[in-house]
């Protein structure tokens, strides 16, 4: 159950209040802030995390997914202020993905998106992943989210 | 039992066959099918299990990365579309197509059910981890 009301809205918030997504597929911890189709996040992920190799890279898809929950929580935050709950959202399509070197962990991530278009219950956005403030991974996400009667 | 998540998916990925088309690029066939017990599933949704976008796409480096004997570093995905939903124990057939570049590989994949409707596909440039 959530404990926020949808009048009394504070940031950070727990992505787990925010996204249906769950361990081990939960990717990011909170959303910082959602402003005008902006939203940004964070990530922390440990050495031991299954998103690991055993040299402790990250795997590059998780740049991508990472992306994705944080657009996902913009829109359940987006939800929590109207007094609905979060809908499952999922990715229809992935352009200009560019992850450019292997990146280590533990390592905590910055995570910024925002809408570029929208269009019924399909959003388009462009997200970036900081590492240390420096981005490195991009990518323009299409998003499908689920309609409540579904 | 598999501890990461590249280990679980390599684990499902199967039946991998490669040819040499005439235009001298690799040709790349196999088939998947990932078991409710999935780490992929757990959490991805709770009560309709959906294979992630990013396993598929994990699935396609790791055949060209066996196909190649390389481990591949940089990635690179665009035009890359999903179209249909991925449940557990469902079959899906991998098709790629890989080229050689100065410092790696790239090409296009197409994944189908066993229906063959087309459930994602796009295209991919993998860079060479430098020694």
């Amino acid at each position: 159950m959530n404990q926020h009301d949808g009048k009394n809205l504070k940031l950070p918030i727990a992505a787990r209040e925010l996204l249906q997504h769950r361990p081990p597929m939960l990717l990011i911890d909170r959303l910082l802030d959602r402003d005008n189709g902006r939203a940004t996040a964070s990530a922390e992920i440990g050495a031991t995390s299954i998103f690991c190799t055993g040299k402790n890279n990250v795997l590059p898809e998780y740049f991508i997914e990472v992306i994705a929950q944080t657009m996902a929580a913009a829109n359940g935050y987006d939800g929590l202020a109207k007094q609905s709950g979060p809908k499952a959202g999922f990715i229809v399509g992935i352009d200009g993905f560019s992850l450019d070197a292997q990146v280590s962990a533990p390592a905590e991530f910055i995570i910024t998106v925002a809408t570029t278009m929208e269009f019924g219950t399909m959003k388009v956005m462009t997200g970036e992943v900081l590492l240390d403030s420096t981005p490195i991974a991009s990518a323009e996400v299409k998003v499908w989210e689920q309609p409540e009667s579904e | 039992m598999t501890h990461s998540f590249e280990e679980a998916i390599a684990a499902c990925v199967g039946g991998v066959e490669t040819a040499e088309a005439e235009d001298g690029c690799l040709q790349v066939r196999a088939t998947a099918r990932f078991p409710e017990s999935f780490v992929g599933f757990a959490g991805h949704f709770p009560k309709a299990p959906v294979l992630p976008a990013i396993v598929q796409l994990a699935a396609v480096r790791l055949l060209v990365e066996q196909t190649v004997q390389q481990h591949l570093e940089g990635e690179r995905f665009s035009r890359t579309k999903f179209r249909g939903m991925v449940g557990p124990a469902e079959d899906i057939f991998f098709q790629l197509k890989i080229d050689g570049t100065s410092d790696g590989w790239q090409g296009k994949f197409k994944i189908t059910s066993e229906a063959m409707t087309t459930i994602s596909s796009g295209s991919f440039a993998f860079t060479t981890v430098s020694a």
